[in-house]
C-alpha cells in the first residue's frame, strides 16, 4: 500500500471525550492573567478619567457661576457698579502724580543747591551718580549750609533738616 | 476553517472565554492527532495536547492575524512543545527500548488487527524521518492543509515545502519497505534476534 493512502487512515484517530471534557473546563477556568491585568488597568484609567472628567467640568460650572452671577449682577443693580467714580480714579491718580513730580522738584532743588555751592565740580550735575546725590557727605552738607549764609538766597528750615537726615 | 472564525479569534484574544472554547472544540482533534502520531503514546499526547492549548489561552492576547490560519499558530505551539519535550526526555528513553510499550496503548479502536498493526509500522517509520518531513507528512496527508498552510505552520516557502513533501514521502516509503516482514532488513533483524 502507498505511503499516502497509509497516512491517510490515520484521520479517525481522536481523543478521549472524557480527556477533551476536561482538559476544556480546566483551560478555560485558568483564566487569562494577561487579559485580566490588561482590563484591571483599563478599569482603573477609565475610573482616573472620569474623575479628572468629574473634577473639570464642575470646575468648569463653578467659573461659569461665577462669571454668570457678576454679569447678573451688572445687569440687575446697574447704580451699584457705577459706585467706581472713573473721573475721581483718575484725579487721584494724577494727584499722585503731582506729589511724586514735587518731590522730584524738591530733591532737584537740593542738587541745585549743591551744584550752586560747589565751585569746583568737575562733572556736571546730570552724570553725578544717584547715590552721591542722595547721601551727601558732611563737607558737601557744611559747604551748603556755609554757602547758604554767603549767597544771596536763604535756605529754608525744611531744605535744612531734609538735608540733614539725608 | 470555523465558520466565523475571525470574530471568535478576536473575542478569544479580548478574553472571551467561550469563544476560545469553540476553537478549542475546532481544533483539538486535529492537534491531538498531530501530537500523538509525532510522541506515540497516548498519555503523552493527551498532557501535550492540554499543554498547547492551555499556552495558547494564556498567549493569545500576543496572537496577531498575520493572514495565516489560526491552525498554523496552534501548529507551531505543539511543534515547540514536541521540540521541548524531546530536549528533556532524550535521555531519559531511547526508541529501540521502548518500541513495543510505546506503541501498545496506541488507543486505536480498530476492528481490524492487521490495519493496525500496518498503522503501527507507519508510525515506527514515521519516527525515523526528519521532524520537519513527519510535520509535513501529518498535516499535508492527514490533516489536508494545504500547501501554504504548511509553509506558514513550519516557517518555510511553498516551494520549500513541496520539495520537503516530495522528500519525505520517497523517506517513509523507503523505510515502510525496509521493515516490510518479507523485506531483506526485516529478516535479518529478525534472524539477528
Amino acid at each position: 500500500m502507498e505511503p499516502i493512502e497509509l497516512l491517510k487512515k490515520f484521520k479517525h484517530l481522536g481523543a478521549d471525550s472524557d480527556y477533551t471534557r476536561k482538559s476544556k473546563i480546566v483551560i478555560l477556568s485558568q483564566g487569562n492573567d494577561k487579559l485580566a491585568g490588561f482590563s484591571l488597568a483599563s478599569r482603573e484609567i477609565a475610573a482616573g478619567v472620569f474623575r479628572s472628567g468629574w473634577s473639570i467640568a464642575m470646575t468648569a460650572v463653578m467659573l461659569l457661576l461665577a462669571i454668570g452671577s457678576f454679569s447678573i449682577l451688572k445687569i440687575l443693580s446697574p447704580a451699584k457698579t457705577s459706585v467706581v467714580d472713573i473721573g475721581g480714579l483718575r484725579a487721584e491718580a494724577q494727584a499722585i502724580d503731582a506729589q511724586i513730580e514735587l518731590t522730584n522738584v524738591f530733591y532737584n532743588d537740593i542738587l541745585g543747591l549743591e551744584n550752586k555751592t560747589s565751585t569746583v565740580s568737575a562733572a556736571p550735575p546730570e552724570v553725578k551718580s544717584p547715590k552721591a546725590a542722595t547721601v551727601p557727605t558732611q563737607n558737601e552738607i557744611n559747604a551748603s549750609l556755609g554757602s547758604a549764609e554767603t549767597t544771596s538766597t536763604k535756605p529754608t528750615i525744611d531744605s535744612v533738616l531734609d538735608a540733614l537726615s539725608r | 476553517m470555523l465558520d466565523g472564525e475571525i470574530k471568535l479569534i478576536e473575542n478569544a484574544v479580548r478574553g472571551k472565554a467561550s469563544a476560545f472554547g469553540l476553537l478549542y472544540d475546532h481544533y483539538q482533534p486535529k492537534i491531538y492527532r498531530f501530537v500523538l502520531i509525532k510522541i506515540g503514546r497516548r498519555e503523552d499526547a493527551e498532557d501535550l495536547t492540554h499543554q498547547v492549548f492551555l499556552n495558547a489561552w494564556q498567549n493569545i492576547s500576543n496572537y496577531k492575524d498575520l493572514g495565516f490560519p489560526f491552525s498554523s499558530w496552534l501548529y507551531r505551539i505543539a511543534r515547540n512543545q514536541i521540540i521541548d519535550r524531546y530536549r528533556t526526555k532524550k535521555q531519559e528513553v531511547g526508541l529501540e527500548i521502548v518500541d513495543e510499550e510505546y506503541f501498545s496503548d496506541f488507543g486505536l479502536n480498530e476492528k481490524n488487527l492487521e490495519e493496525k498493526i500496518q498503522l503501527e509500522r507507519v508510525m515506527k517509520a514515521m519516527k525515523e524521518l526528519k521532524q520537519d518531513y513527519q510535520d509535513v507528512l501529518i498535516m499535508r496527508f492527514v490533516e489536508d492543509l494545504s500547501v501554504k498552510e504548511v509553509a506558514a505552520t513550519v516557517e518555510k516557502s511553498e516551494g520549500a515545502v513541496k520539495l520537503m513533501q516530495h522528500r519525505a514521502v520517497k523517506e517513509l516509503k523507503k523505510v515502510l519497505e525496509k521493515k516490510m516482514p518479507g523485506s531483506e532488513n526485516s529478516t535479518a533483524a529478525q534472524s539477528a534476534k
